[in-house]
């Protein structure tokens, strides 16, 4: 794997900003590094924004083909990081949409045909907070209850909680400022007791 | 691992920091690292002057995070495991992009193929003709009164530029066939046929006149 920080000096706390300028400058082996180091993260992130969503993997390989054919516009203005989160969080944001309008031709046509609605599957299920928590299943019912966020409070949610990602940098990503981000979190969190106040009691026994 | 031990961070992300502060926890004899202790250890560390700055940044998003979420509902959220990526995952993903840049090379390499020569040409030929004939069945009644106003003009010739009166001109509408013969024999009707020639009648005239000269000749064709 090349390492950035010997072969270049540029932003010795950024490796991705390292691997991407000299991917830009001609070598390929940097680009292969940063897939390797970035692809788990990714899929992470994906993951917790989107779910077991089978679509996961496709995305994450069209983030990376995105981060490709960005390369000779790329400028380390900013954390490598923060740039490669925001082409996830638009790939997975349109995702979510195109699902969303499946979702619902699927139940236009179910109510056209008068046949009743197939049963959801087992994931879509988990994804109903007060289901899983009857299953008393507390990671799946943490999951649930933030994957039943509103989509801009759970992407700033899972970035700020699980990216360890400061509010201005968040703000980077979902182009808003720092304390509009501060005001998701803040919103989402109160989302979050509600619908976790089971497990939280729990929690303080 | 030590927090100089930046790499470690960025290679290992999966919770590293949490893991870390877990266990300078246990260390401090606390179990579960609330906001104050956070705060101390922050601050601990960056009095110590080995803390690499985005750690210090992770720390104090983490701290404020805390703070924001509280507690109980900040460590219930990190008792969510982090997704392991699935094996094989850099590769597949290096694998598509490669594809997807061998394809856009090929497609690059292989040069458009571009109209044949004078297809432009031809378009336009066909669109002008079109209009044009269009527009010449609009004035084909025009055309008419046209052609029989120049056959009214070459019978005036015909008779020495004579102007006839309005009553002669009137009495001029009801040819005889003595009078279609007496033009026959001035060649005036072969003239006629002449002119209904497009090439002919189109060659220096400016547009409109060909238009009105192209729509006598289509009602000459029409008539025939």
């Amino acid at each position: 794997m090349a390492n950035p920080e010997l072969e270049l000096d540029t932003a010795p706390a950024d490796p991705g900003a390292g691997w991407m300028l000299a991917f830009r400058a001609g070598d390929e082996a940097s680009f292969e590094a940063l897939v390797e180091h970035y692809s788990p993260k990714v899929w992470a992130l994906l993951t917790r924004f989107l779910g077991s969503d089978s679509a996961r993997e496709d995305l994450v390989q069209e983030t990376f083909l995105r981060v490709l054919r960005a390369k000779d516009r790329y400028e380390p203005r900013a954390k490598f990081s923060t740039w490669l989160y925001r082409i996830v969080f638009n790939l997975a944001s349109h995702a979510q949409a195109r699902a969303a309008i499946r979702k619902t031709d699927r139940l236009d046509a179910t109510s056209e045909s008068g046949e009743r609605a197939a049963p959801e599957p087992v994931e879509e299920r988990l994804l109903e907070p007060d289901r899983a928590l009857e299953a008393e299943d507390r990671i799946a019912a943490v999951r649930a209850a933030i994957a039943a966020l509103p989509e801009r409070q759970r992407m700033a949610l899972v970035l700020a909680k699980y990216e360890e990602l400061p509010y201005n940098e968040i703000g980077a990503v979902m182009e808003m400022s720092g304390k509009a981000v501060k005001s998701l979190v803040h919103r989402a969190r109160e989302a979050l007791r509600a619908s976790l106040s089971g497990l939280l009691a729990e929690e303080l026994q | 691992m030590t927090l100089e031990n930046r790499d470690e961070f960025d290679v290992d992300p999966d919770g590293e920091l949490l893991r870390w502060l877990d266990r300078q926890g246990e260390a401090a004899g606390v179990s579960k690292m609330d906001a104050p202790e956070l705060e101390r250890l922050l601050e601990l560390a960056r009095e110590d002057d080995t803390l690499p700055l985005s750690v210090g940044e992770r720390l104090q998003a983490r701290l404020e995070l805390a703070r924001d979420l509280g507690t109980d509902l900040d460590s219930l959220l990190g008792s969510v495991p982090r997704d392991a990526a699935p094996a094989g995952l850099a590769q597949r993903a290096l694998r598509r992009v490669r594809s997807e840049v061998a394809l856009d090379a090929l497609l690059d390499a292989v040069p458009l193929e571009g109209a044949p020569v004078g297809l432009g040409a031809r378009v336009l030929a066909y669109v002008v003709e079109h209009e044009r004939r269009a527009r010449f069945r609009r004035l084909g009644a025009l055309g008419m009164a046209l052609a029989a106003g120049i056959l009214l003009l070459f019978t005036l010739r015909s008779t020495g530029g004579n102007v006839a009166e309005p009553s002669e001109a009137m009495a001029g509408r009801d040819l005889t066939p003595a009078d279609l013969e007496l033009l026959q024999d001035l060649d005036l009707l072969e003239d006629w046929e002449d002119v209904t020639d497009p090439e002919l009648l189109l060659d220096g005239l400016d547009p409109f006149e060909s238009l009105l000269v192209g729509g006598l000749g289509e009602t000459a064709e029409e008539s025939r």
